[in-house]
């Protein structure tokens, strides 16, 4: 057995593509190309990759069966071949990037019920949330989420059998409204036939209730529908249609192939089953993490939700160019918290007081000039600054947190949302954290956070590094809080940024696919202290 | 009728179907930082074999995490547990908490040990009662009487919803 894997990325900024070849031996990488996307017809930086990477002319319609080795045009050579041997064609997959992922609003009933589970949904699919509203869905709030411009409405609330109330409320106020793109609907199942009526005439799309019963998610079925719908409505236009005609596949939304990928890492590497990959880019900041989400540790109770085993989060103003700016305001009122914990490790005790000014000024420019690298060691240093803070808010958002308590049994601790403390690894992916290696400081963030940050919050009575600890909401009554990031994970590079092309073999060849992605990672390249 | 147990559902109200079981939709629990785990069970089993549709929300449970569950699953009733003598302070305001959140008439039972020390049950109901409690339920109560009262409570609130 012996097939070419051709895998191509078409991003908002750059089309990537990448050639592997599948043997009887498993998988292997032959070769790796980018070149700028064409915005204006995106099949033709599509085209360019594809003849870069095997030497055959793209155009025209490969048939609806291109993998089954029809004879392809006749190449004098291409890459891995054995004299003599034939050639089948060989298979495509592609995924787009879809502008910065999919655009959708979330509508629950409780905000950490079907709310939650809502966003963990729409975050699972590929998509990133622009607005949401819990409750009763009212006029000036819907119009807000409207000036937001979302593809998808994610229409969920009540268990099924549960509230009706308002969710007809809801379905009335989204009928009345200019909405005209997707609404789906993944709420109370018992009343699906009446919501479908009173959506009459919008375009609508049905899946099982996010939350059947209180606490239990079920967010697959909404998961493909949302891609389902990325497909027919977005990405018509462009030249992706022709794209699509010539590969006789559809592609997949980037960071949905990316989760794939995650999953089968997940499912089918041994030690593989606690990790973290962090994808860091210009616009979001988006955290993958495997594992258990409550390990039931004596003296921790889990309150809300139990979160998935495989679990995606985006945050739309943690990028380092396009949301540059969004990132600064968000770090901004934990700046010296963040300094301390990020800054002095890299450049010693410097923290001059025209440091946010020069940060400022740098993010006005990146923010302008979005292809812009650095070209000082100063402006090295803010940019490393702002990729590792970052890099620490997503991450403390995306993992839970440990409140201390006392019973009349005894101290014990609320656990809320998921304990990544036993992650064992971290894979930093995406241009800079591709191209860099954060391992040591990464993990010397990490460990602060985990550790450090609680004992000092104890010691200093609140003071110190309590900026830390409440770099995401304050505690409610000054009790010790933990955060639930990794304690002690391993560092590793997606370095050839391989993963959004792997991913889109994630579900063909979840076994072959998944070692490739592990085999080519770089591990941090400075020996591990201790 | 279809007649589930002993008891059958009164006939004729509006609101029932598939999705409305005769009996009515709860929502359990054992308030506070109380993780007395048992009788929580039982009462699940018990509400279930008796037609209701419950949704147990198990120990450790605060308010907010009752009228949640409440409001998602359109619940009937709320059947507070308290064994460990603090129920009167993790119930405080409870009724109060209801009204905010939109469930002004949902139906409200607390029982257990509610408090510390001898004081008479029918003081300690009192409290509970001015609290906004519909319903308060010594320790020892018999369990089909509760069944009985709540069946009688829910169809008197389906019925003036009507």
């Amino acid at each position: 057995m012996r097939e070419e894997l051709v895998s191509i990325d078409i991003g908002s900024t750059y089309t990537k593509g990448a050639l592997f070849l599948r043997t009887g031996e498993g998988l292997r990488l032959v070769q790796r190309v980018i070149t700028p996307t064409t915005q204006e017809d995106l099949s033709r930086g599509f085209g360019k990759v594809y003849t870069q990477l095997t030497g055959l002319p793209y155009g025209g319609n490969r048939g609806k069966e291109p993998c089954e080795g029809k004879a392809a045009p006749a190449a004098e050579s291409f890459p891995g071949s054995k004299e003599g041997e034939t050639r089948a064609t060989p298979r495509v997959r592609f995924s787009s990037s879809a502008k910065g992922g999919l655009r959708i609003a979330a509508i629950g009933l409780v905000p950490d019920l079907t709310l939650q589970i809502a966003r963990l949904a729409a975050w699972s699919a590929g998509g990133k949330i622009v607005a949401d509203s819990s409750y009763k869905l009212r006029e000036d709030r819907l119009a807000g989420m409207l000036r937001t411009s979302p593809d998808i409405v994610l229409f969920t609330g009540g268990t099924d059998g549960g509230n009706e109330e308002t969710v007809l409320w809801n379905a009335r106020q989204l009928a009345a409204s200019s909405f005209s793109g997707t609404i789906l609907y993944a709420g109370n199942a018992s009343v699906r036939g009446e919501v479908l009526r009173i959506l009459e005439g919008k375009r609508v799309v049905v899946a099982p209730n996010v939350m059947p019963r209180v606490g239990e998610i079920r967010i697959e079925e909404t998961r493909e529908a949302i891609q389902r719908i990325f497909l027919d409505t977005i990405v018509e236009g462009k030249g992706l249609k022709q794209v699509r005609e010539f590969c006789g596949t559809d592609p997949v939304p980037t960071p949905a192939a990316v989760f794939d990928l995650v999953e089968a890492i997940g499912t089918y590497q041994e030690g593989w089953d606690r990790f973290c990959v962090i994808d860091l880019g210009g616009a979001t900041t988006d955290v993958y993490s495997v594992g258990e989400s409550f390990w039931g540790e004596d003296g921790v109770v889990l309150k809300g939700l139990r979160e998935p085993w495989v679990k995606r989060t985006v945050e739309g103003d943690l990028g380092i160019r396009v949301s540059a700016a969004a990132l600064w305001d968000t770090v901004k009122p934990f700046f010296p918290a963040l300094v301390r914990l990020v800054w002095e490790e890299a450049e010693g005790n410097i923290t001059s007081s025209d440091l946010p000014l020069k940060i400022h000024r740098y993010v006005e420019k990146v923010t302008s000039e979005t292809s812009y690298v650095p070209d000082s060691e100063g402006e090295k240093r803010i940019d490393r600054f702002l990729v590792l803070a970052a890099v620490a808010i997503a991450t403390l958002r995306h993992g839970g947190t440990l409140e201390e308590t006392y019973t009349p049994a005894g101290r014990i601790f609320l656990q809320t949302g998921k304990d990544l403390r036993p992650v064992q690894a971290l894979i930093g992916s995406g241009g800079y954290l591709s191209l860099f290696d954060l391992g040591k400081p990464i993990r010397e963030l990490f460990h602060r956070l985990a550790t450090g940050g609680l004992e000092a919050g104890r010691v200093e009575g609140g003071k110190g590094t309590r900026g830390e600890s409440d770099l995401l909401r304050s505690s409610s009554h000054g009790s010790a809080r933990i955060h639930l990031v990794p304690k002690n994970p391993s560092y590793f590079r997606d370095a050839s940024y391989l993963f959004p092309l792997l991913g889109n073999y994630a579900k063909e060849y979840p076994e072959e696919v998944s070692r490739l992605a592990i085999e080519t990672l770089v591990p941090e390249s400075n020996d591990r202290p201790g | 009728m279809s007649g589930t147990g002993d008891i059958s559902g009164g006939a004729g109200t509006p609101s029932r179907g598939p999705d409305n079981p005769p009996k009515g939709k709860i929502v359990l629990g054992v308030i506070g930082y109380d993780c007395h785990s048992v009788g929580n069970k039982i009462l699940e089993v018990f509400f279930t074999e008796k037609g209701f549709q419950v949704t147990n929300l198990g120990v450790m449970v605060s308010q907010d995490e009752f009228i949640d569950a409440a409001i998602e699953t359109a619940a009937d009733a709320i059947l507070v547990s308290s064994l460990y003598g603090h129920g009167l302070i993790d119930c405080q305001g409870f009724r109060d908490r209801c009204v905010e959140r939109g469930l002004e008439d949902i139906i409200l039972y607390v029982g257990g040990n509610l408090v510390v020390g001898k004081t008479p049950f029918s003081e300690v109901e009192e409290k509970f009662k001015q609290m906004g409690f519909d319903r308060v339920f010594p320790p020892d109560v018999d369990l089909e009487q509760v069944a009985r009262l709540l069946e009688q409570d829910i169809d008197a609130r389906r019925t003036g919803k009507h």
